[in-house]
């Protein structure tokens, strides 16, 4: 069944005995006189399906990276639709703040007593320097603070800011040193609140990154008239973190000669008063903050410095932030 | 990288016809006994030479170097034929068995190649010691150009061609 093979010239090496043979055993093949045709076609063939083809994986390309985007970015975060303030009948909204509010704890206190001295024009003895005093005097007319709050450690269900910025309320609790927020669409954060065994429970929302979406501004302690705040903020889907605090200059406090406000820009105002008179004259110093990734930082400008009466200042030392007062 | 113009692209496109045609012209009939050398079924040898033509013109405003466009459409030759027998032996291994009876081989050139002693040699060679052989003694290469096309070093196709030419020396009267 063996073709014969051509001889190689006598003599040759190896190599070229090869070479021959292998030249000699496809020398039969002859291609296909259509072959070029064929080529011809498939390339034309090749040409126009490759624009379509290309156009339709660039549109795949640019539909699969904008689902990647939707699916990656946390829920809701295109909607910058606030809620509308939630206020309890009995609590007037906040001065100075229309339309940043997303919640407040209005029902958390009893009615009538969440008004400061100061906002009725009480004047304020106020200690003479901007340290809380050794001890609370409950006798003396102190700074509005968010005393009147709930000191159970426990706010009512019910009450919500929009913490994920999806237009909707969320449900928010503030309970057993913790706060807990059941969202819209069902989910549920929890954050731990720094050094607050028992917190008072009050606690406000306000869009302090005018994000569109609330942080919570809660209350941790009260300590010698001067109580402090911490800031928490929606971090992704079923996360609520902790703002970092700013160090003492930037700390969210109300009290004796420490007060803060939200603008209704966004940002706070963080207020710092000094005596060096016994209280009847303040030094007071307005900083504007501003919240970003890192958390509370100074806003760029310099603080203001204004000389105050006692009874002009003492509105200032308050936490005057979407009804938290 | 620049959007490349309608124009060039328009350029790019005439330049590879022209360079199909004129290779077309000069190399595809040796490329095809080339590709029968390598594979195991010579009637697929045409298919993978097309194939290979249909690649370089769609890489043509890709090379480098268009003089090595010859090179280059040689490489493509035996990167497809060596997919397309690892394509058969997947087949093979699935094929039902031939019936007894089974018609013969087709007649004509290709049955004639296929019964050349030294191509049933050649196909019991180890696939890379098959290329060095037929790359060396059959497209002329040196072992540069031939250690270029299958991948490896210039030490290797002197393995693979003295290995394979012992191989066929004691298959093949004619080579002792």
């Amino acid at each position: 069944m063996t073709q014969e093979q051509p001889q190689a010239p006598g003599g040759a090496s190896p190599q070229e005995r090869l070479r021959a043979l292998l030249h000699a055993a496809v020398e039969p093949i002859q291609p296909s006189p259509q072959a070029y045709e064929l080529i011809r076609e498939r390339v034309a063939r090749r040409a126009r399906w490759r624009a379509p083809l290309l156009a339709a994986a660039g549109v795949a390309a640019v539909v699969l990276v904008a689902l990647a985007i939707v699916a990656l970015l946390p829920s809701g975060q295109a909607t910058t639709v606030e809620p509308p303030p939630v206020t309890a009948p009995s609590q007037p909204s906040a001065p100075g703040s229309p339309g940043q509010t997303t919640g407040g704890d209005g029902p958390d206190r009893p009615s009538g007593t969440a008004t400061a001295p100061g906002r009725t024009g009480t004047s304020l003895p106020l200690t003479g320097s901007a340290s809380p005093p050794a001890s609370d005097d409950p006798t003396g007319p102190t700074p509005a603070t968010p005393s009147a709050s709930r000191t159970d450690g426990h706010s009512p269900p019910g009450r919500g800011a929009d913490v994920d910025g999806d237009g909707q309320n969320d449900q928010v609790r503030v309970t057993g040193g913790a706060v807990e927020v059941t969202f819209a669409a069902g989910s549920t954060a929890r954050a731990e609140l720094p050094g607050a065994a028992s917190p008072s429970g009050a606690w406000s929302g306000f869009d302090a990154d005018s994000d569109g979406r609330a942080e919570l501004i809660v209350q941790t302690a009260t300590t010698s008239g001067m109580s402090s705040f911490t800031l928490l903020r929606y971090a992704g889907p079923g996360r609520l973190d902790v703002v970092p605090d700013g160090g003492a200059e930037l700390r969210l406090q109300a009290g004796p000669g420490a007060g803060f406000r939200c603008l209704s820009g966004g940002g706070l105002e963080i207020v710092r008063g000094v005596t060096t008179d016994g209280g009847q004259n303040y030094s007071v110093t307005r900083l504007a903050v501003e919240l970003t990734a890192a958390g509370l930082a100074r806003a760029p400008g310099s603080p203001s410095v204004s000389q105050l009466t006692a009874a002009e200042a003492a509105p200032l030392f308050l936490a005057d932030c979407a009804g938290l007062r | 990288m620049p959007a490349r113009s309608d124009a060039a692209r328009s350029a790019v496109a005439r330049d590879a016809d022209a360079a199909l045609t004129a290779l077309y012209a000069e190399h595809y009939r040796s490329l095809v006994r080339l590709a029968a050398l390598l594979l195991d079924d010579v009637g697929l040898c045409e298919e993978v030479v097309q194939d290979a033509y249909i690649r370089v013109h769609a890489a043509w405003g890709r090379l480098q170097d268009r003089d090595k466009a010859l090179a280059y459409l040689r490489q493509t030759v035996v990167n497809l034929a060596r997919s397309t027998l690892r394509r058969r032996l997947v087949a093979l291994k699935h094929a039902p068995k031939p019936m007894p009876n089974a018609a013969s081989a087709e007649e004509g050139a290709y049955s004639l190649v296929e019964r050349a002693a030294v191509v049933q040699a050649l196909r019991e060679l180890p696939r890379r010691q098959r290329e060095a052989v037929v790359l060396r003694y059959y497209a002329d290469m040196s072992e540069a150009d031939a250690a270029a096309v299958m991948g490896c070093s210039v030490g290797s196709v002197k393995a693979y061609t003295s290995r394979g030419l012992a191989a066929l020396s004691s298959k093949l009267e004619d080579l002792r």
